[in-house]
């Protein structure tokens, strides 16, 4: 039971909590009771705590559970909208960080392609010992092309991971 | 211990706690409703006395019965069902106080309650409300599981969060403060 400081705590409490205490109690528990300190203080406390809930209990209103239901109902469902706006909130914001790094991603790109095509150009009118090599020729079209489907890609990847989300 | 034998203190029937030992990940709005029926009353007045204020008892008591539902665990009884309900009530509770006060340490200074009552045992009452209010919130938690609510050490311990082991010595502290400052009269009327 609650308390084993006092061998006879517990039957006392038991004796308490079943409405046996004092008059239907053993004369001996009673006894008892009169000259320990630890039972006295554990009657004292236990039967001001329990009289407390026993006509309080009865006396106190709560909420009808049918109300508390509802009620939990209507915040659950405010709940999960809220929530499923700041996912909507958060997918925009994303989308639109990711377009300002897809651009200027092909705006980088775009500028050292050219860089670097006219430095291989350079590069392999200046190596006439190497005149097997196959000749690449890279347009601009090709250039655009690549660069679009690379900003496709990213925006296929960055879709896929905030729908994830 | 069979809390379900110790008349007075224990309201559940075996029947009742057979009826939803079944537990289910989200409880359906019998289950709930019956539950509710069956466990609000003790919850409020087991938060109305351990904070000492009867409207935060009403909020708070809402706001355990919703997380408890949003909690969605299957239980496997009664008894873990309504350990589970009064941990998280505790919880509230104590963030309730913390917010209020800054601490939990500190004993209640405000918002001291009685109920009404119908008999003339309110003088009574006030003394121990006004006496519990100068214990610590962890003191009052325990007294008022252990004597009213009837609880053993192992339900105190899963609702407060503190060890088996603690329960005992705590409690027992608690318990001679509880006593002495009911009978030294010295509580301000």
């Amino acid at each position: 039971m609650m308390a084993n400081d006092c061998p006879h705590a517990g039957t006392l409490l038991e004796s308490l909590a079943s409405g046996r205490w004092p008059d239907s109690s053993p004369a001996e528990l009673r006894q008892h009771v009169a000259s320990c300190a630890v039972c006295a203080d554990l009657l004292l406390v236990a039967e001001a705590l329990l009289d407390d809930r026993r006509e309080s209990q009865p006396l106190t209103n709560v909420r009808p559970s049918g109300a508390v239901w509802w009620r939990m109902q209507m915040r659950e469902r405010a709940e999960e909208n809220a929530r499923a706006a700041r996912t909507v909130q958060q997918a925009h914001g994303a989308i639109i960080v990711a377009t300002v790094i897809v651009a200027a991603a092909v705006l980088s790109v775009t500028s050292l392609a050219k860089t670097v095509w006219s430095w291989l150009w350079s590069l392999s009118t200046a190596m006439p010992a190497l005149p097997d090599l196959p000749a690449v020729t890279i347009t601009p079209a090709l250039l655009v092309a690549a660069s679009g489907s690379l900003a496709a890609l990213a925006f296929v990847a960055l879709f896929l991971a905030v729908a994830r989300e | 211990m069979n809390t379900s034998t110790v008349p007075g203190v224990f309201t559940l029937s075996k029947e009742a706690i057979d009826a939803t030992a079944e537990g289910v990940s989200r409880m359906d709005e019998e289950t709930f409703r019956a539950f509710y029926d069956r466990t609000a009353r003790p919850l409020w007045l087991y938060l109305s006395r351990i904070t000492g204020d009867r409207q935060l008892a009403d909020d708070l008591l809402q706001d355990a019965y919703y997380r408890f539902y949003r909690a969605g665990d299957a239980y496997e009884s009664e008894h873990h069902r309504r350990n589970a309900l009064f941990r998280i009530a505790t919880n509230l509770a104590r963030d309730a106080y913390r917010r209020r006060h800054g601490t939990t340490e500190a004993p209640l200074t405000d918002g001291i309650s009685p109920v009404e009552s119908r008999s003339g045992a309110v003088e009574t009452r006030t003394d121990l409300t006004r006496a519990m209010a100068r214990l610590k919130p962890e003191q009052r938690e325990m007294l008022w599981l252990a004597y009213a609510h009837g609880s053993s050490h192992q339900e105190i311990a899963e609702i407060t969060g503190v060890t088996r082991a603690s329960v005992k010595s705590l409690l027992f502290r608690a318990r001679q403060q509880l006593a002495s400052i009911l009978r030294s009269g010295r509580i301000a009327p």
